[in-house]
């Protein structure tokens, strides 16, 4: 079959390799119709994953067809169109019983790597390096996918493949975001960053109640499309002063509930001192993460508010404003993203019409296009915020 | 995901398996302190170059420079020895020389798992000593002998020699709670060994104890086994609590993946699209 493999720091290649098989009994492989670029794959493209291994398949976020299937699955079979979350949970373990199956204890097979630099070990993703896993990824014309039963979800009939394939990860992410961040009648939510995670946590937190919600980027088509489709008023961070703009919209208070969408490669457009600070410590590697929008949310939100973390950070960051999240009595919550636990009632909100992420796919390309498609998602070029691979055309 | 990355290159652990638990024990990551050091000595050696006038200003100058771009470039100008360690993510977890001395020649070594099932289902597994050679792939068999006696056999490690084998006897058996044993008879690595089980608050399943006591040191067990004690517990305890939880061991083995060549001179994207 074909797949998108990782060769090196922006050494994308289609390449033959064989077709998976099962391997457990609890697997199915399926030939995947649909397979989504994510920002976080350009961390791997841009060699900040250091467990990434020449020949590596990419890609994490799918939808297809079940064509094989292990003796032990039970609620799934041939021909069921499913999408699959992105994170591997086991279904059994603590974690997954309650909701946490980013956390599993089971469905990474290299947990030393996790448990050295974190204490402990975490799920395994597919195609996102060795550290979470080393499993193969979606960018293919197959993929095996383990604990089919837990991880699978049968698509309903009358939702199409290009607004259920989000439900794999950008859609939980989002609606995770916002769930966690606890969010009540009338608050007033502020996002940072306007990629595909950041409206989908826009459109959930109108969905749980938001009274008001504030998107924050500085690529003006994602500026755009937070207001048009996900119904946001926008910050453009490159031109106005953040914190004095939320306070300024919020009577002086600041949001009720700050969410990052960005993660560790942060920019600081509108400090520039701040932002070199950070890059330059990244480069020697006296901090592995650049906390610019932690910093800024920090600083932003309303006393006793809360802050919302799926923006993904890796390692250690500096100069973390540690005074006043406790001065303030900020409430974190963070973590990957538990989509099993949020897929049944996604597929609700989208055939209820309360939820559309199919214009997240501005484009849909061969996957023969895929380093083309990359370099395209990474450049941020001709308006795409998500480009959508079709490994059958 | 939103978005994730790791760390920087080399901040990390080297892939390790629970195989090559002692190289773990030496791995030392290397490269940015030296960056750091070219960094900032290369720009102090260039301010100083500017500042005096001259000859020996200009060669100043000129090595502060060479040393900053050796810096930024990610070279080592110091050689490949690190000049102090990096920035390891790790770092805080590591608690000293004596915890190292500790797993090197573990006299005593305890791995512990809370496992999401009764204590009853746990100690009927491991009771069966038939079965562990699933937790312990340095294992080939264990032979049940009597109630209390069984001959367990080490996997060939390849090297044709006569695989290890040694004879335990049960201590003590507390049904659902402890588990003790230990070899008998002339062997090799003479050890003795304890599973106990107790449950977990919260109603959260059982919380497992297995403790190895060599009476040799773990390189000797290393260097028979291929792996040492701590490494052989905490493989055996994560191999059941994946049997046990969820009746097979999460694997990427056979799966597809790319001929891995790196791309010599590519440099972006749009080059790397060949069919193979």
């Amino acid at each position: 079959m074909r797949a998108l493999c990782w060769n090196g720091t922006n050494d994308l290649r289609v390449e033959r390799v064989p077709d998976p098989v099962l391997v457990n009994p609890h697997d199915v492989i399926v030939k995947v119709s649909l397979s989504s670029a994510c920002g976080s794959d350009l961390h791997l493209l841009d060699g900040y994953v250091p467990t990434m291994r020449p020949g590596d398949i990419i890609g994490h976020e799918f939808l297809g067809e079940i064509v094989e299937k292990g003796p032990e699955v039970r609620h799934l079979n041939r021909g069921d169109r499913i999408v699959t979350v992105s994170v591997i949970g086991c279904g059994h373990c603590g974690h997954c019983q309650h909701g946490e199956s980013s956390l599993c204890d089971n469905s990474n097979p290299n947990p030393d790597y996790a448990r050295t630099a974190y204490g402990h070990c975490g799920a395994g993703i597919f195609g996102y390096s060795h550290a979470f896993g080393g499993y193969a990824g979606s960018h293919a014309e197959y993929i095996r996918v383990p604990y089919a039963d837990f991880n699978g979800f049968r698509v309903p009939e009358g939702v199409s493949d290009e607004k259920a394939v989000f439900v794999s990860d950008a859609v939980p992410t989002g609606y995770m975001a916002a769930d966690m961040a606890g969010i009540k009648p009338g608050d007033v939510v502020a996002v940072w960053g306007c990629g595909g995670v950041g409206q989908m946590a826009m459109r959930s937190a109108f969905l749980l109640g938001a009274e008001r919600v504030i998107g924050i980027d500085r690529i003006p088509d994602r500026l755009r499309a937070a207001q048009m489709k996900a119904g946001a008023e926008t910050l453009d961070y490159s031109r106005v002063d953040v914190f004095d703009s939320l306070q300024a919209m919020t009577g002086g208070r600041g949001p009720d509930v700050c969410i990052d969408a960005v993660g560790m490669e942060a920019d600081s457009a509108s400090n520039a001192v701040e932002d070199l600070y950070d890059r330059a410590k990244q480069a020697v590697g006296l901090q592995t993460d650049r906390p610019a929008v932690l910093r800024q949310m920090i600083e932003s939100c309303r006393k006793g508010g809360t802050l919302s973390i799926v923006g993904v950070y890796g390692g250690l960051i500096d100069k973390f404003p540690m005074g006043a999240a406790m001065n303030k009595a900020l409430t974190f919550r963070m973590g990957q993203q538990n989509g099993q636990r949020y897929a049944k009632r996604l597929f609700e909100h989208i055939e209820k019409g309360e939820l559309d992420p199919s214009y997240l796919m501005t484009h849909r390309w061969s996957l023969d296009d895929g380093p083309q498609g990359y370099r395209m998602f990474k450049d941020k070029a001709d308006d795409c915020l998500r480009v959508v691979f079709a490994p059958q055309s | 995901m939103a978005s994730n990355s790791l760390t920087g290159h080399g901040r990390w652990p080297e892939p390790t398996s629970f195989r090559a638990g002692l190289s773990r024990l030496g791995a030392q990551p290397a490269g940015s302190g030296q960056r750091w050091i070219a960094l900032v000595g290369g720009t102090a050696l260039g301010v100083l170059g500017v500042r005096r006038a001259g000859w020996s200003g200009a060669v100043l100058a000129l090595g502060g420079a060479g040393l900053f771009v050796a810096g930024a470039l990610g070279l080592r100008p110091f050689g490949d020895k690190a000049l102090r360690p990096s920035v390891d993510p790790a770092a805080w977890r590591n608690h000293g020389p004596a915890t190292r001395r500790r797993s090197l020649t573990p006299e005593r070594t305890q791995a512990v798992v809370t496992i999401a099932a009764e204590p009853a289902v746990v100690f009927r597994f491991w009771r069966n000593f038939a079965n562990l050679p699933k937790l312990m792939p340095q294992l080939d068999r264990v032979d049940v002998l009597s109630a209390t006696e069984s001959l367990w056999v080490a996997a060939d490690g390849g090297s044709g020699d006569e695989p290890l084998r040694w004879r335990c006897v049960l201590d003590r058996v507390d049904e659902d709670r402890l588990l003790t044993w230990h070899t008998v008879g002339g062997t090799a690595l003479p050890h003795r060994a304890s599973l106990m089980l107790a449950p977990a608050p919260g109603d959260r399943g059982t919380e497992v104890r297995l403790t190895l006591v060599y009476r040799v040191p773990a390189t000797d067990v290393a260097a028979r086994l291929g792996v040492t004690p701590e490494a052989q517990a905490q493989e055996a305890l994560w191999r059941l609590k994946q049997r046990i939880e969820t009746g097979e061991l999460s694997t990427t083995d056979r799966q597809p993946r790319g001929h891995g060549q790196r791309g010599a001179g590519r440099t972006g994207f749009g080059f790397g699209e060949a069919m193979e």
